[in-house]
């Protein structure tokens, strides 16, 4: 057995990586049939790297894989997935499958990159150290005959120029990301590196205290830590969060892992039935939670079944026992609002140590009594102030005064639970991606119009708490026949976006801090000759840079000069922008305006060497890229908008080739 | 407590909603002519912020939450949204950012409350616009259409010189009971976010809910 990985240079971005998901997907799934061994699992973390970690043998081992592109990698020898089930990938982001860029790393690369990783926390991290210090017993994997590459669709040249490209250019964006990071100081350096080992194949398999105990461990750890200071300054939002109340920031962060986790791991489940059994299993987790008082991870755990890519899904509610039901209601209660969270308060006033309070009640205090008397600087602080803050920060320390020492530690739950990392500044896109694959395991209800897709899910969800008693409501409830005014807009709003200026800037995901070094202009030939893909990470300004878009359909006549075995149809909300064409999935089944598709793209392709011809029929088109052998069959709504995306298209190409040289490198490509 | 005779006739959950320093808070103090619970912050039992208004010659009991101070929760807003009758969603009309995030904020607030809640857009620190407009990012039109393409009501305001808050208060509670007359919203629905308070039953029929002395 060997121990060795395969290792991307990473470009900076993961919100490009994240669109490539799919093409990892597929990746892996041929990874998968093309493996043997037993007791390996394939996994693909938050970065974008495949994991194939072994634990069928005494020492653990492990190894990862970037999937680039087309490119993937098996190792025969090594790898297996017999145990392992689609849905038991992690769906966590990304991928990048743009950069072309290998590198061939050994254990210790690994080690400095452990080292980078993730400092937040101050644990050590013995059971991974330890895991990365087995010998490295194989040659660099390159030069390993039973490793194959497998390229699908350039030459070797091409890619070896590529990598010294790309690398260059990854190298630099990780840099920038590293500064803008440690500016914002929420990201930790080589973040779009976190590696994890996962000696945890599978949650069900850990009894639910293990998790209670061991979050209660990770969380109080965290706690304990947050000073007077910090609370009192109410900056835990604020730009200078990290300096200022860094330990505040760190146990939200930890409350957004545990929510994130808990939603993560309950979509991985394939069937409504498999669903329910993780519902029913964080639940379980739940109420060991409160038995250890721990209301911190519990609420997160709750309000991770409140959120919309959960609770929508009602077959998934339906399937679930009625003690846990029961049970989960119980414990939602616990975090009702009413009478400002009167049931929560009484719960911790009547509570004896330890406990692990949630924090945001008195955050929330915090704010208002800073509203209320508010800090001018420069002079003292007022009495009342400083009165009513203190009883606050006396609350506080009595809770950090608790002891959960006589919790036993499990290292490789702690391990495992420390390895659920995602980047704070990409928590929208991980929102999205959820909240995308709910609907795919649950779609909405067809029998109704289609571009009430939101409505449709919230009209049965939102009549109560419990989405299945909301469910059974909604069969008696005359309201949710009812579809009012504001729903009849088909928009969810999104399409804001398409007339922001180029000069937005991009804001913090969570807070407001800037990210000064984001590019914010739209994407330039020289961009994109360049293989600058980060014009997928901003938001595209397309109403300056595009001179045509419109809805099309397309259909895929030719990938990689093979035939693809299914063809059809699928619609795009499609920009011509100088040198490409971007693509914008729809948001639902029809639909031709702008506000039906989705404001990220999902697709950007170069068309600098296409060639357009029109079709057979007048509202239908051809685009051919004689590079890559892909041929795309191109549907308009009508015959002069297919006319007008032909001379559009045949304008910009004509326009680019008096500009531009052959670009060095097809640097995006379908997957 | 519930002895005391109700002098209004329905309740009226609002939330507010909106990124870290749009002003909910302000929007709240200013509308609770500054009766909210900063006074006793963390006193159990009572309720957040409320204000009797007047409409359509009824009495009705807005009563508010807002969470500032939360916002990096990832999911406690969540949670916060079941059984809002309105909810004001608020952004900062000199940061971008924060309009930028609406999309998020409403496709949220569809999905977790009621088809029939009403959703009030409020661009605030409407204040600060200038003569010359130097600090504002996002222009009126343009969130007026975004209000319109949406089913919106929307109004600038400030919650510092007050102008237009208590009118997006109010106008939420006209549309709410509209929609009470139409028929449209369910009173006995679990989370329709209004509470029907006829005086001599009252507290049977919300027992957590009675109004406080606070």
């Amino acid at each position: 057995m060997s121990d060795f990985r395969i290792d991307s240079i990473q470009c900076a971005t993961l919100p490009i990586q994240r669109r490539r998901r799919d093409a990892t997907h597929r990746a892996l799934s041929k990874l998968r049939s093309s493996s043997v061994l037993v007791g390996v699992r394939i996994r693909m973390n938050s970065a974008g790297i495949l994991q194939v970690s072994n634990t069928g043998f005494p020492t653990f081992q492990s190894m990862e894989i970037s999937i680039l592109g087309e490119v993937y990698l098996t190792c025969p020898q090594m790898l297996c997935m017999a145990n392992m089930r689609y849905s038991e990938m992690p769906h966590d982001v990304t991928l990048d499958c743009s950069f072309a860029s290998l590198q061939i790393s050994n254990s210790k690369k690994w080690d400095r990159k452990s080292e980078n990783s993730w400092v937040n926390e101050n644990f050590d991290s013995g059971v991974e150290v330890s895991s990365h210090e087995l010998p490295l017993l194989d040659s660099p994997q390159s030069e390993s005959p039973q490793c194959k590459l497998k390229r699908h669709h350039t030459t070797n040249d091409c890619y070896s120029k590529k990598k010294t490209d790309s690398s260059v250019i990854s190298y630099n964006n990780l840099n920038n990301a590293g500064e803008r990071h440690s500016k914002s100081n929420s990201l930790p350096n080589n973040a779009t590196l976190i590696k994890h080992v996962e000696p945890i194949l599978e949650v069900l398999r850990v009894p639910p205290e293990d998790f209670a105990s061991q979050l209660s461990l990770l969380d109080f750890a965290v706690f304990q830590q947050i000073s007077p200071d910090e609370l009192t300054s109410c900056a835990w939002h604020k730009r200078n969060k990290l300096e200022v109340a860094p330990n505040v920031v760190a146990f939200t962060r930890r409350f957004n892992h545990v929510s994130f986790w808990t939603v993560q791991e309950i979509l991985k489940g394939a069937t409504p039935k498999h669903r329910a059994q993780l519902l029913a299993y964080f639940i379980r987790i739940g109420k060991k939670l409160f038995e250890l008082s721990n209301f911190h991870s519990l609420f997160a755990v709750i309000s991770a079944m409140q959120s919309a890519p959960i609770y929508r899904l009602s077959k998934t509610w339906n399937h679930l026992a009625k003690k846990d039901k029961q049970l989960f209601d119980r414990l939602a209660e616990i975090f009702s609002e009413d009478c400002n969270w009167k049931h929560l308060r009484e719960y911790i006033e009547s509570l004896k140590l330890p406990c692990i309070p949630y924090l945001g009640i008195f955050l929330t205090d915090l704010v208002h009594i800073d509203m209320a008397h508010p800090h001018r600087t420069g002079g003292l602080e007022s009495e009342q102030r400083q009165l009513k803050m203190n009883n606050i920060l006396r609350i506080i320390s009595a809770f950090q005064q608790s002891d959960y020492t006589f919790l036993p530690s499990r290292p490789d739950v702690l391990s495992y639970l420390r390895s659920i990392k995602f980047i704070d500044e990409l928590q929208k896109f991980v929102e999205d991606d959820q909240y995308k694959l709910s609907l795919r395991l649950e779609p909405p209800s067809p029998s109704l119009s289609a571009s009430k897709e939101s409505v449709v899910s919230s009209c049965k969800n939102s009549q109560s708490l419990s989405p299945t008693k909301g469910s059974s409501l909604l069969q008696c409830s005359p309201v949710s026949k009812f579809v009012p005014g504001h729903r009849k807009c088909r928009s969810l709003g999104t399409n804001i976006f398409s007339r922001q200026p180029s000069s937005t800037r991009i804001r913090h995901l969570l807070d407001d801090s800037v990210l000064e070094e984001l590019p914010s202009s739209g994407i330039t030939p020289q961009a994109l000759k360049n293989g600058g893909l980060l014009e997928d990470f901003v938001d595209l300004p397309e109403s300056k840079e595009s001179s045509q878009q419109g809805c099309l359909r397309r259909k895929t006549l030719m990938k990689n000069g093979h035939k693809p075995s299914i063809k059809s149809w699928q619609r795009y909300w499609v920009e011509l922008c100088h040198a490409a064409l971007i693509f914008y999935p729809p948001k639902c089944f029809s639909g031709s305006e702008r506000s039906d598709y989705k404001r990220d793209a999902c697709k950007t392709y170069p068309i600098n060497d296409c060639i357009v011809r029109q079709g057979d029929s007048p509202d239908v088109f051809f685009l051919h890229d004689p590079n890559r052998c892909n041929t795309y069959k191109f549907r308009a709504e009508s015959q002069s908008a297919a006319l007008l995306w032909y001379h559009e298209l045949k304008k910009s190409l004509s326009n680019l080739q008096q500009n531009l040289k052959p670009p060095s490198a097809n640097l995006i490509s379908f997957e | 407590m519930s002895a005391g005779p109700y002098n209004y006739e329905y309740i009226f959950k609002y939330i507010i909603i909106g990124d870290m320093g749009v002003g909910k808070s302000c929007l709240l103090h200013q509308f609770t002519d500054k009766k909210f619970m900063a006074d006793c912050p963390h006193t159990i039992g009572v309720e957040f912020g409320t204000r009797i208004i007047d409409v359509a010659g009824q009495k009705v009991k807005l009563q508010i939450w807002d969470t500032a101070g939360q916002e990096r929760f990832r999911a406690v807003t969540r949670s916060y949204y079941r059984g809002a009758a309105g909810a004001l969603m608020v952004y900062d009309i000199t940061r971008r950012s924060t309009y930028n995030h609406l999309s998020s904020w409403l496709t949220d607030t569809r999905t977790l409350t009621n088809p029939s809640t009403v959703i009030f857009l409020i661009g605030n620190k409407c204040d600060l616009d200038s003569a010359d407009g130097s600090q504002r990012d996002v222009t009126y039109e343009e969130a007026k259409q975004f209000a319109d393409e949406n089913g919106l009501m929307f109004v600038e305001a400030s919650a510092k010189t007050g102008d237009n808050v208590e009118e997006a208060f109010l106008e939420t509670a006209k549309k709410i009971y509209q929609s009470i007359q139409d028929g449209r919203l369910d009173l006995n629905a679990a989370e329709s976010g209004v509470q029907h308070k006829p005086p001599q039953l009252g507290s049977d029929f919300t027992p957590n809910k009675d109004p406080c002395s606070c």
